[in-house]
């Protein structure tokens, strides 16, 4: 392996990202080149550094924020299409009841018709049992 | 990436299910945070767009296919909303240089109080390095070397070929490396 080839591959060696033949080239080539060792240990270093910067927790009421964020988004989203589905479904709701109160209406006139029918014809049978006995 | 939420979790949370969706928040918010805390460079700016973030995200949730893991899915959105961010706000003055002038000293073996001070005084050189790299190298640098992100994963965030991830952080740790010389020499 040659130094510029080794170099390209040193961040990936160091992230552990290389196949096992790659990383023993490298690891060989490293033995014998100080220009290219020093590279590495220098790239080894920032890595190092960088990782005490990898962990940052999340501030508290972050939750709060979105949460809040989405009621409102969720309010400001319905849109004009919605709005005539909305209207759309509750007058067809409206429709259905109506019918359903216009059956109801219908079937208490009849049951009322009835009850006079039976009233009557029970009048008369009650006056014709009197004329009888007379 | 040892964190993911499982599939029945995300359909909850694609069926409307709040306690599903703040699950996946209380899952997701640290690493969320972090990355958008690195892509920023301060904690006002990471504030505000882990919140951005995570509310396109749960709008959006429909749009996730389970093609990819959700932590990918939701860290492409991260990344993306971080670099629109910050294409926004250009040109941005980095003080790094200015910063340069400051002369510390290399932190001695063993946990001091001056080792403290020199190690928060790095922590904020190494975020204004970070900041001063151009947007697509800060992505694959905070993913791969603060995240440790598999190069799988970053090409699969940032929609390029593993080749590429590993070129890109490559050249992004030699211009961090560049920007700490002096540092890491003394």
């Amino acid at each position: 392996m040659n130094c510029f080839t080794c170099e390209n591959n040193l961040s990936a060696y160091v992230d552990d990202e290389l196949t096992t033949d790659v990383r023993r080239d490298i690891e060989a080539h490293l033995d014998t080149c100080e220009k290219c060792h020093q590279e590495y240990e220098t790239l080894l270093s920032t890595w190092e550094l960088a990782g005490d910067m990898r962990t940052e927790a999340a501030p508290d009421g972050l939750w709060q924020a979105v949460e809040a964020e989405l009621q409102q988004k969720g309010h400001n989203n319905t849109t004009t299409e919605d709005l005539a589905l909305i209207v759309r479904g509750l007058a067809s709701e409206i429709r259905d009841l109506k019918q359903t109160v216009d059956g109801l209406r219908h079937d208490l006139e009849e049951r009322d018709n009835n009850k006079i029918d039976q009233s009557d014809l029970g009048s008369l049978v009650l006056q014709g049992r009197r004329r009888h006995a007379g | 990436m040892n964190i993911q939420a499982d599939v029945a979790l995300i359909a909850a949370c694609q069926q409307g299910d709040t306690r599903a969706i703040r699950e996946t928040f209380e899952m997701y918010k640290d690493r969320v945070y972090a990355l958008c805390r690195h892509m920023a460079g301060n904690a006002e700016d990471a504030e505000d767009l882990t919140q951005e973030v995570f509310v396109s995200a749960f709008q959006h949730l429909n749009n996730f296919r389970a093609e990819s893991a959700f932590g990918t899915w939701l860290y492409r959105i991260a990344t993306n909303h971080c670099l629109n961010r910050l294409r926004k706000k250009r040109p941005e003055i980095h003080s790094f240089d200015a910063m340069a002038e400051v002369d510390i000293a290399p932190p001695a073996p063993g946990p001091s109080p001056e080792d403290m001070v020199v190690r928060k005084e790095m922590n904020r050189r190494m975020e204004l390095a970070v900041a001063a790299l151009p947007e697509n190298l800060r992505a694959v640098f905070v993913l791969g070397t603060l995240e440790g992100m598999r190069y799988k994963e970053i090409s699969e965030i940032c929609e390029c070929s593993e080749e590429a991830v590993k070129m890109r952080i490559h050249r992004a740790r030699k211009q961090v490396r560049d920007k700490l010389k002096n540092y890491l020499e003394a």
